[in-house]
């Protein structure tokens, strides 16, 4: 076999530039090379390609292969690089794709069915003390009806600027991050659909305990809640929706595989997700701002009321079913 | 590649534009572990940096410790659930510790990944690390917070998958590779010098065909991890009808033969010139004492002190002393029947 050697020589100062020209590209940006730098780059990223598909017919040895197929590897990660988030079209995204999808959404409707309604019925057991003696105590447990008693007996609405900057952060950070909870959970469905019932039923018997009326604390536990209450709740039942509906790929896959389908359902659930998390924001910002406020309990109430109808607004009016969205809807 | 030769496990195959296949070796549990410490770590010195700057500008910012609180929890909250998607958007698919262990996170098709991704990846890692334990089982009186991964989700869903993945990278349709670079070595150099001698004995008119030149290739690269037994065990089953269709002694050591093959079939003209001289070099100076040859050099050792003997250069000459007798380690060549297939075809 003549010239097997001599044309691994002569190919192999190709593959070395290849591989030196890589390695300054990840150390600099590929934007920042001239054009015939980049020009060179592909003829010898192509023509490294070629020699590998050649490798056959070449009788290249295995370790020659071997290392094309690094060489290639890398050359194709360096050559195709990952995109960046278009935001020419989020406004469209935000605005017309994701409410539809939530409207339609089965997911969200299970969720939220499951979440209000566990919310619903662990408020009014929780309230209705003669019949149900004992039920918020078995689920808030002593120690916390009493930690909540006494923060909401001293609270002082209008505090000073600086401690509601830090509970706006604090808010931020902790109830998103519930609700990522939330969301990672939903994969593994059961895990997902139990921390929602979980949350519901904790949140639900925290109000109605405190709504008896006879608690310490319980008219400013009211007013506190009222003006975040509807983003807040949402935000939490958005976050479990996004979450089953990944789960969901696994059981309804639609003819596809299970994991294509579950694939297909994470991209899907990704904006329901961004939505709860823009909620969870606005909720915060309300929780810390605007619900310890020194204002006239008129004016939370109305906020109260104004982001339940820009709530209403998002996911019914601009998520109401299209002629032109039905047309195009996959399934 | 040959239909069939697809390594069993441990690599993904993908597409690239160019319609080229290529292979990539994929990143198991045990490889990626060292590099999700590694971003743990990094975080939490993000985190520690953050308060010890804020704790240095304290008494020139407006708000004093507020702000610093805020931009620690903010911080926090950003480091626990968007460094790794920052990261990996920006970074073509790589955080620090990635870079450190030379991973990459792509798309099972081989593109690199796009900012959903890797949001979903990162996001759905909490899934992965279930089942979480509470702290209680380091004391009684701690809290009953379920905060202890055990990963064990994630680790069943590598094991289970083919390209190692875990539920993230199910959800998004990504995997992890390994970036080693290889090692660039074009030719392995027999250490036993004798194989260039050999070379020359091999007709000339024989080429290897695909397969033959293949399996020689691969026995180089493996025969190093093997002792000089069980080399020319393995070497027998090929070298042995090849042997006798050269017409050589057949007391010639197959690992030998095979080795002389591998310098005729992948080192260049220049290269086996340059193998001989060495070799006849090594001849004058040594003084050999024919008869003693240690056939199969070990392993490792460079062939200038290597104490393997040299066989002369010239054709005429080595028929006869070459290799007169059989090192004592090698038990006899089993007879060869005439019928014996020619030895290109006689591969496994």
């Amino acid at each position: 076999m003549p010239n097997l050697a001599e044309t691994i020589e002569k190919r192999r100062a190709d593959w070395q530039l290849l591989e030196r020209m890589i390695s300054q590209i990840s150390a600099r940006n590929l934007r920042h090379m001239k054009g015939d730098q980049l020009a060179r780059l592909s003829d010898l990223y192509r023509s490294a390609c070629a020699d590998l598909a050649m490798a056959e017919q070449y009788r290249l040895s295995p370790e020659t292969v071997n290392y094309l197929h690094g060489l290639v590897g890398q050359a194709h990660n360096t050559i195709y690089r990952s995109r960046r988030p278009q935001w020419q079209t989020w406004w469209d995204i935000a605005f017309r794709q994701t409410p539809q999808r939530i409207f339609q959404d089965h997911c969200v409707h299970i969720c939220g069915l499951l979440f209000f309604g566990v919310f619903a019925l662990s408020t009014y057991l929780a309230y209705n003390e003669m019949a149900f003696p004992g039920f918020a105590e078995k689920v808030l447990g002593a120690e916390q009806m009493e930690m909540m008693e006494e923060s909401f007996s001293q609270v002082e609405f209008g505090r000073d600027l600086g401690t509601n900057l830090s509970m706006v952060a604090f808010y931020i950070q902790h109830n998103t991050g519930i609700g990522l909870q939330c969301f990672a959970m939903g994969i593994l469905i059961i895990p997902g659909l139990y921390t929602t019932a979980f949350n519901a039923c904790m949140l639900g018997a925290s109000f109605g305990y405190m709504a008896r009326g006879d608690t310490p604390g319980g008219d400013s536990f009211l007013e506190f809640v009222t003006a975040h209450g509807a983003f807040e709740l949402t935000a939490i039942a958005l976050a479990a929706a996004a979450g089953l509906r990944i789960g969901a790929g696994w059981l309804f896959t639609k003819g596809l595989t299970r994991i294509a389908s579950l694939q297909v359902q994470a991209r899907e659930a990704l904006p329901i997700m961004a939505a709860s998390g823009v909620l969870f924001f606005l909720a915060a910002l309300t929780e810390g701002l605007l619900s310890p406020s020194s204002l006239p309990y008129v004016f939370k109430a109305l906020w109260g009321i104004f982001s339940s109808g820009l709530l209403m607004f998002y996911f019914v009016v601009l998520g109401y079913p299209t002629e032109k969205s039905i047309a195009t809807r996959p399934n | 590649m040959l239909a069939g030769t697809e390594k069993l496990d441990c690599h993904a195959r993908v597409i690239t534009p160019e319609n080229i296949e290529f292979e990539y070796d994929l990143a198991g549990p045990f490889q990626r572990l060292p590099a999700f410490l590694f971003d743990v770590a990094v975080r939490v010195a993000c985190f520690l940096a953050l308060l010890f700057v804020g704790g240095m500008l304290l008494p020139f910012l407006p708000l004093g410790g507020t702000l610093v609180n805020v931009a620690a929890v903010i911080g926090f909250f950003l480091l626990s659930w968007f460094y790794g998607m920052f990261f990996e958007t920006r970074f073509n698919g790589r955080t620090i510790g990635k870079m450190v262990f030379k991973l990459r996170a792509i798309s099972t098709d081989g593109r690199p990944i796009n900012a959903s991704q890797a949001a979903l990846r990162n996001l759905l890692r909490l899934a992965d690390m279930n089942l979480l334990l509470p702290l209680q089982i380091f004391s009684a009186e701690a809290p009953p917070m379920y905060i202890i991964p055990t990963m064990l989700v994630g680790f069943a869903s590598m094991t289970l998958t083919r390209k190692m993945q875990r539920l993230g990278d199910l959800a998004a349709g990504t995997m992890v590779v390994c970036e080693q670079r290889r090692r660039a070595a074009f030719n392995l150099q027999p250490e036993d010098l004798r194989a260039y001698g050999l070379a020359e004995l091999v007709p000339v008119t024989f080429v290897p065909s695909v397969t033959l030149a293949q399996t020689i290739g691969l026995y180089m690269e493996n025969r190093k991890r093997l002792n000089p037994l069980r080399r020319n065990d393995i070497a027998r089953h090929l070298a042995d009808p090849l042997i006798q269709d050269f017409g050589m002694l057949p007391d010639t050591s197959p690992d030998l033969l095979l080795c002389a093959l591998y310098v005729r079939t992948f080192l260049s003209a220049d290269q086996q010139q340059r193998g001989r001289a060495r070799l006849r070099e090594l001849m004058t100076t040594r003084q050999p004492a024919f008869g003693k040859a240690r056939v199969t050099g070990a392993a490792g050792r460079s062939a200038s002190n290597s104490t393997a003997e040299v066989v002369g250069a010239k054709r005429t000459d080595e028929a006869t002393h070459a290799f007169p007798t059989r090192p004592p380690t090698d038990p006899p060549p089993p007879a060869q029947p005439p019928t014996d297939p020619p030895p290109q075809q006689g591969l496994p």
